[in-house]
């Protein structure tokens, strides 16, 4: 952790994170249709207005209506519920979608997929004598790799898979460098 | 700037999620007893809402707050291309419009099927004025995606000078190409 800069991932990660577009877009278009629902109520309702809507007065009989109501209750939880998930969006920034890299340029950001750097650094792995098959997963912080090998005596196995990885990490340079495990399985052949 | 965009969605459902959420639990305290019970308009109520003016506000906030969610609304779609591009911010100069699929088009003939067997597609967010370049690579699976990204900086590098813009900014994205035939899992 002694090489990670937490102000150069947090710039790098910005621009990868969530923009939150769905949850926006969700809670604009309501507010939009209640404020107009609204304003055509007041319209409506002003003394002296040609509007008149039908239906819409008997859509909820506000003047019989109590907090005790199923429905009122049902309405409060409704709006607890989506008022939590949409201050859960606000307030978190949200996992950035790509893994930030390092960037030789200040006014560029460069990031790679989760698959692709998986894809590449199993390639990596595979490419090491004495491994028939690789396999990565890509955690927050770290990378387990697990390698299948026909040798009887793997010997070194690890430590070279392990070093082929770790050079191919300082090439990409993620501007947080995840930690590498190693695991070797032998193949029973 | 995207990262306008995501801020002011963040503001706003901050805003509106925080409002709901104290609603919600006030409503649920009332019905639980805690606040008092009672219908959900009380008697007083009534006596505002006869008011000749009561009408006419709410139907302006009503307006208001409508016309702010539209505003919202369509400051999603900032997000989307651009078509032009003004290289001549200075507007006394006047300004030089360039299209933006042709500048995209230039930086995506340079960088495909490099050496990697990249396949790049460019194009330009933002604003006008204000432009960003959004780069995605796609490398093949026996690729080195450290090179690859090199090369792409190397293209926004060319593209910078070819526009006289040396502050362009750009986002590249590397991810995999979906063809399969160098899978590292294949054999």
């Amino acid at each position: 952790m002694s090489t990670f800069d937490r102000g150069a991932w947090r710039r790098g990660a910005r621009v990868f994170r969530p923009r939150r577009t769905v949850p926006a877009v969700v809670a604009a278009v309501l507010l939009a249709a209640a404020g107009i629902l609204t304003l055509v109520q007041a319209v409506a309702s002003t003394p002296g207005s040609p509007v008149r809507v039908a239906g819409l007065d008997r859509a909820v009989d506000w003047v019989t209506a109590r907090w005790v109501d199923p429905a009122t209750v049902a309405a409060s939880a409704l709006a607890l519920l989506v008022g939590l998930v949409l201050l859960w969006c606000g307030l978190s920034p949200g996992r950035p979608r790509l893994v930030p890299l390092a960037s030789p340029d200040p006014h560029s950001a460069v990031g790679i997929t989760k698959g692709a750097m998986r894809r590449h650094m199993a390639a990596v792995a595979d490419d090491v004598d004495g491994v028939s098959r690789a396999r990565v997963r890509l955690g927050r912080r770290r990378m387990d790799v697990s390698v299948s090998t026909p040798l009887r005596e793997p010997g070194d196995l690890r430590e070279r898979v392990a070093g082929a990885v770790e050079h191919h990490l300082e090439e990409l340079a993620p501007l947080r460098r995840p930690k590498v495990r190693v695991a070797v399985r032998r193949k029973g052949r | 700037m995207d990262d306008r965009v995501t801020r002011v969605n963040r503001i706003w459902l901050t805003v509106v999620g925080l409002l709901l959420t104290l609603g919600g639990l006030a409503a649920l305290g009332r019905a639980a007893g805690l606040l008092g019970r009672g219908p959900l308009i009380p008697g007083e109520a009534r006596d505002v809402v006869a008011q000749p003016w009561f009408w006419p506000v709410t139907g302006l906030v009503a307006l208001v707050v409508t016309l702010l969610a539209l505003r919202w609304l369509f400051l999603q779609g900032l997000s989307a291309g651009i078509r032009h591009i003004d290289l001549e911010p200075d507007t006394g100069h006047g300004a030089t419009r360039l299209g933006a699929r042709a500048a995209a088009g230039a930086i995506e003939k340079e960088l495909d099927h490099g050496p990697s067997g990249e396949r790049v597609h460019a194009g330009f967010r933002g604003a006008p004025a204000d432009p960003r370049l959004a780069l995605t690579v796609a490398v093949r699976g026996d690729a080195d995606p450290a090179e690859a990204g090199r090369r792409a900086q190397w293209g926004v590098a060319r593209l910078r000078q070819a526009l006289e813009s040396d502050r362009l900014p750009a986002v590249i994205r590397i991810r995999a190409s979906h063809t399969r035939s160098a899978h590292p899992a294949a054999h």
